[in-house]
Order: C-alpha cells, then structure tokens, then sequence
C-alpha cells in the first residue's frame, strides 16, 4: 500500500489559490519528496495560472522555472500537479489537466494529482466533509484514476490509496483556511501568471508561508 | 484610478463604525469603472450604502448602484440579500427588460438553469434582438456545462453584434476550454481588429499559435510577441519569453541582408538581455532560476519540460 502524505501548508496554498480567483480555474504544482516504496510526500506548491491554463507558454516558462528552482535549491522535487475548474461541478481531472498531468508525469513516475473538488468545497466549509481534495495517480493503463478507484493493481503491484494529511487534522486545516480568508491573506499569494504580469510578485510565496505563522499563532506549521 | 482604489479600499477597511458615504460612494464607482470583479466587497459595501446612505445618490446612480450590488451578491453566492435587492429593482422598474434580466440571473445562481431559460425566453419573445438576454442565455448554457451550445449561440450573437468586443473574449476563452485553438485564433484576430494596439491581445495570439505550434506559427507568434514588446516599451515578461521560446523552435537560418534581418537575428539576444535586467531590477532572488532557462533557449536546445 503506498502512501501520499501532504504537509498542511500546501493545502492551504491551494485553497488560497482558489480563493483569490474563485470564478477561474486554477493550476499548479505539486513539490515534495518520492520516498522508499513510491511514496509520495507533498511538502509545497507552486501556483502557476489562473487565466491561460490553456496556452503553452506560462505553463512552460512556470514548469522550466519551478524545475530550475529545484535543481538549484535541492531538497525538493516537482511530484505532482494540481487543478481546480472554474465551474461548479464534480472534481474531475479535465482532458487538458490530464495532458498537463503527463508532462509532470515523464519527469517523475511516482506523479500524483490533486483536484479540488468544488462541491467537497462546500461541503468542506460547512465541516460536513473532511477533505476536499481528490487524489489521482496512474494505474498501469497509462490513464489518471481516482487513488483507490482501480482496487488491487492489475500486476499485483502497490496503488495509492488516500490522501493523507500530515498531523491527520482536518477539522485544524479548516479553521486555518477560515483564518487566512478572513484576514485576506489569500490576497498575499501569487502564481506564476501574476509573477510575469508584475515581476516583484513572489510565486516561491515565501512570505506567505512566514505570514502563516503569525496569523495561526501556536501553530508550527 | 487602481491607487485610488487601492486608497478608498484601505481607508474603508480601517474604518471604525460605519464607514462614510463618500468613500462608500467613491469604491463602488471606481469598481465599476475599473470593471474589477471583487463580488463579496461590493456586496458588502454596497449593502451599507443602501441601507444607510440611500439619500446621498442621485436617483441614476441609486439604481445603478442597486443593480452592481445585486449582481455582486449574485456573484458571492448571498441568495436571500440578492433575491431582495433584485425584487426592489423589479418593483422601481416594472416594465424593464434589464431589471426582468436580473430574475433571470437569480434562478441561475440558485442553479434552476430551467427557469432561468424560462424567463429570458419570454423576455425574448417580447424582443428577439436584446442583447443582454442573448448573452445570458450563452452564460446560461456554459453555466449548465454545454460548451458546444454556448459557443454556437455566442457565434450567432456575434454575427450580428461584430463589435462586440467582450464577446469575442468570452468566444475566444470558450473556444480555449474545448481546445480548438485554431478557432481562439480566429477570434483574436477580430480582437486585434477591433482594438489595435493592445498589446495583452497580441500576446495573447501570439500564445495560440505558439500552442498550436508548427513551423508557420511559431514565426508569426513570434513577429506578434515582438509587437507586443515593441507596445510595451520592453516591459512584456510574457512577450520577451515567447520570443525566447518561438525561436528555440525556429531553426531556420536569416542571413544578414538589412534592417529586418538584423533585428530578426538579434531579437533574441536583445529579449534576454532585457528579461536579466528585469529580473535584476524587480525579482534578483529569481535570477538563479531564470538564468539556466534563457541560457538553454538562445542555444536553442529545446526548453520547458
């Protein structure tokens, strides 16, 4: 059973992501650690775009940069990519979130997706569910599957079954996304489609990520 | 006019007690002006305004005001406040098709998609032509998640209002979402028609056809990213990067004959130069990152992933 474990820090950023383009959809990247076993560990994200998630020139100016970033600052690697639609509907990985997923997929085989599934969202802000997120990873057949949808692996092989948060506190997730949207801090987080618009703005969101220390007080995130 | 607003948004933010019509006033004009969208602030604001403030507008700008804040409350999802903002429009206006239009959108917030058709049908049948209600009906059907209609209704519409700008931006966006860039194409070069001289569609064309790529395309993206840098004044991240990466694809090679050629084979060591001044001046902790990246497309060994 191989395990992906997301650090709470790159969930809300997703969140924040959504939250400041509520009416867009959303893209990025997943970083963090493939492990003994395929284990996918997700320690960050990168926001990439929220208005030409079709066109190929942000995704791959985003991509090479965030990929330069890791080679040069070690420790992390790209293990994933995330996505959420601009409409309301079930959180499924769209056929462009898939070609996109793809791309992610032929540098790091151990790739998984995250889709932030907007009626969870809901469901999620009214604390009638847990996680909003949807897990999908590649069965053999070279397709993105929902984590845990294919049953046992045909070739009797590991699959990802959930996504685990780290420290397992969703209901802790929640009340500091409410936090962070209250005080407007997902105004403070940039993507990369907002970096190539105005330079100074930081995709790395490296005061963001400080920024949540002091509004989560007592938290170590 | 975006400090001002940045100015009023901070000085209402601060605001203890109730805000000052004035500033209440000054937000809500600028956010029309500016054509931002920032739903849940509107609302909120607006809502303030209404229920204290009312006497400090001119009838004009009441209703115009009613009719932003009802739009925005729409937007943020608050159905009871919206449902009756929307009524005292209907009862100020009762005859109107624009404030008839606004029970249409409710029932689309409330996701009743049927009833929503039902009214601008009728609304329709008064007036086949309204274009405000042909435009809800291609919101109403991208709402329900039918691209393909959307788009051929929106097609329609253009076919007799061609100036509408917006629509060709909605048609261009839809065409994106089901991946027939060829067709996006097509509606930014109405755009760059219509308005010449905006550098944000000639980049945004130039991003088509690069998708779509092949020898041609990567040529002419690349004179159209130029464009842009040229409107720009150089100061285009997305322009200097595409020219960077159109001529990592371009392997064909100018020969030094004039003016043109010469600025064809240096463009690209001008682009990098001016992407490492930016990125000195404005984001230096991302010179590391971006150095390598410029490096491997003016060698033009392939780039991105």
């Amino acid at each position: 059973m191989v395990a992906c474990i997301v650090d709470q820090v790159a969930l809300l950023k997703i969140l924040a992501h959504a939250a400041k383009f509520p009416s867009n959809s959303i893209n990025g990247v997943l970083l963090g650690n493939c492990t003994e076993g395929s284990n996918v560990e997700i320690h960050d994200v990168v926001p990439l775009c929220h208005s030409t998630l079709t066109l190929a020139p942000a995704l791959e100016i985003g991509l090479a940069q965030v990929e330069s970033y890791t080679h040069i600052a070690g420790g992390l690697k790209i293990v994933g990519y995330y996505q959420s639609d601009a409409r309301f509907g079930p959180g499924d990985l769209s056929p462009l979130g898939r070609k996109i997923a793809d791309k992610v997929f032929e540098h790091q085989s151990d790739a998984v997706v995250l889709v932030l599934d907007n009626k969870r969202l809901e469901q999620f802000c009214k604390a009638q569910v847990d996680n909003p997120f949807e897990l999908f990873n590649r069965d053999g057949a070279k397709a993105w599957k929902r984590a845990g949808s294919s049953g046992a692996a045909a070739d009797g092989g590991d699959t990802v079954t959930k996504l685990q948060l780290k420290g397992n506190d969703w209901k802790q997730l929640r009340e500091e996304f409410f936090t962070v949207f209250k005080q407007l801090k997902h105004r403070t987080l940039y993507d990369f489609e907002e970096h190539l618009d105005d330079p100074a703005k930081d995709w790395l969101n490296r005061n963001f990520s400080a920024g949540l220390k002091f509004v989560l007080p007592g938290n170590a995130l | 006019m975006e400090i001002e607003l940045e100015e009023v948004e901070r000085q209402l933010r601060g605001a203890k007690g109730v805000p000052s019509a004035d500033k209440l006033i000054k937000y809500l004009r600028l956010m029309r002006d500016l054509h931002i969208r920032d739903s849940p602030t509107v609302a909120r604001y607006g809502n303030i305004l209404l229920r204290h403030y009312k006497n400090h507008l001119s009838e004009e700008e009441l209703w115009t005001v009613y009719e932003q804040v009802a739009i925005a409350a729409l937007d943020s999802h608050a159905l009871q406040f919206a449902a009756s903002v929307v009524a005292a429009i209907n009862r100020r206006f009762p005859e109107s098709v624009r404030a008839k239009r606004l029970q249409g959108m409710y029932y689309e917030a409330v996701g009743d998609y049927n009833k929503a058709e039902g009214v601008y049908n009728d609304l329709l049948t008064q007036d086949a032509a309204n274009e405000m209600i042909l435009k809800r009906m291609v919101a109403l059907e991208r709402s329900r998640g039918n691209l393909t209609t959307a788009i051929d209704a929106l097609r329609k519409y253009l076919d007799t209002f061609a100036n509408d700008k917006e629509g060709w931006e909605e048609l261009a966006e839809m065409y994106l979402e089901v991946q027939n860039y060829r067709q996006a194409a097509f509606c930014y070069e109405e755009l760059l028609m219509h308005v010449p001289g905006n550098s944000s569609y000639f980049v945004r064309y130039a991003d088509v056809l690069y998708t779509i790529g092949g020898p041609t395309n990567y040529k002419t993206a690349r004179s159209y990213y130029a464009k842009a840098i040229e409107l720009t004044a150089g100061g285009s991240l997305r322009a200097l990067f595409g020219v960077l990466a159109c001529s990592a694809h371009i392997t064909d090679k100018v020969t030094l004959q004039d003016a043109r050629s010469r600025a064809q084979i240096e463009l690209p060591d001008v682009s990098t130069q001016a992407l490492l001044r930016i990125y000195k001046q404005h984001a230096p902790d991302k010179l590391p990152f971006v150095e390598p990246i410029l490096a491997k497309l003016l060698s033009g060994h392939g780039h991105g992933l």
